[in-house]
């Protein structure tokens, strides 16, 4: 699956969140404060998170990491797809 | 320009030189000059983020870090290594978290940081890959 963000699952602050940078981003992508995002990273694969924070100024992007894979998700996987426009990909996908 | 943020050191007394920190994945260069060089551009330091088996044993820790169980392998060194090899250690965010502080990024640099570690072995938090 491709990731709307690559990320680090190792950084981890204090309150138990993943920290991005919004160069990690994909091209064209928006980050947007609570909305479901895919993110990877080639050693652990895929996962899908809440974004819980982001500050524009500094490009740090605070997530909530759920367990397992983004495809052990679907329906939220499948809400996130939809609000980025890219249902279709993803339902390709998990065909 | 973009502003730092802060964080705070644990108080905490350094953990035994023999005590085994964990990083999981292969731990190529592209992966330590990315997620230091976010770490550099938010808290302004070249910090890699690992995990040290405080009290627990390897397959314990794996297993209690979301973040270990997910690459099929995982690569490992000591306090002591790290120290021998001039890398500051520092307990950063919620123990068992340490960041350790790369100088620069230069291949030198990363080149022996990553002799410090042992060669990849297979997480005994995800035997089967996953």
């Amino acid at each position: 699956m491709n990731w709307d963000m690559w990320i680090d699952f190792h950084r981890i602050d204090e309150n138990g969140l993943t920290l991005g940078s919004r160069k990690d981003a994909r091209h064209g992508f928006t980050i947007r404060k609570g909305e479901y995002i895919v993110v990877g990273e080639d050693d652990s694969g895929d996962a899908l998170a809440k974004v819980v924070d982001y500050e524009p100024r500094t490009g740090l992007v605070r997530l909530k990491v759920l367990s397992g894979s983004a495809a052990s998700h679907p329906d939220l996987l499948r809400k996130s797809r939809k609000t980025l426009g890219i249902s279709s990909r993803i339902a390709a996908t998990q065909r | 320009m973009a502003t730092k943020k802060h964080f705070v050191l644990r108080d905490e007394v350094p953990p035994d030189d023999s005590i085994v920190v964990v990083r999981g994945g292969l731990l190529e260069a592209s992966v330590i000059r990315r997620t230091t060089g976010n770490c550099h551009d938010a808290f302004g330091f070249f910090g890699l983020s690992v995990f040290a088996a405080i009290d627990v044993e390897l397959g314990e820790l794996c297993r209690s870090q979301e973040a270990l169980l997910r690459p099929k392998k995982i690569r490992t060194t000591t306090f002591g290594d790290l120290k021998s090899a001039f890398f500051p250690v520092l307990p950063t965010f919620k123990r068992p978290h340490y960041s350790i502080v790369l100088a620069d990024l230069e291949d030198g640099t990363i080149e022996r940081l990553d002799r410090c570690f042992a060669l990849p072995i297979e997480n005994p938090a995800n035997p089967d890959g996953g």
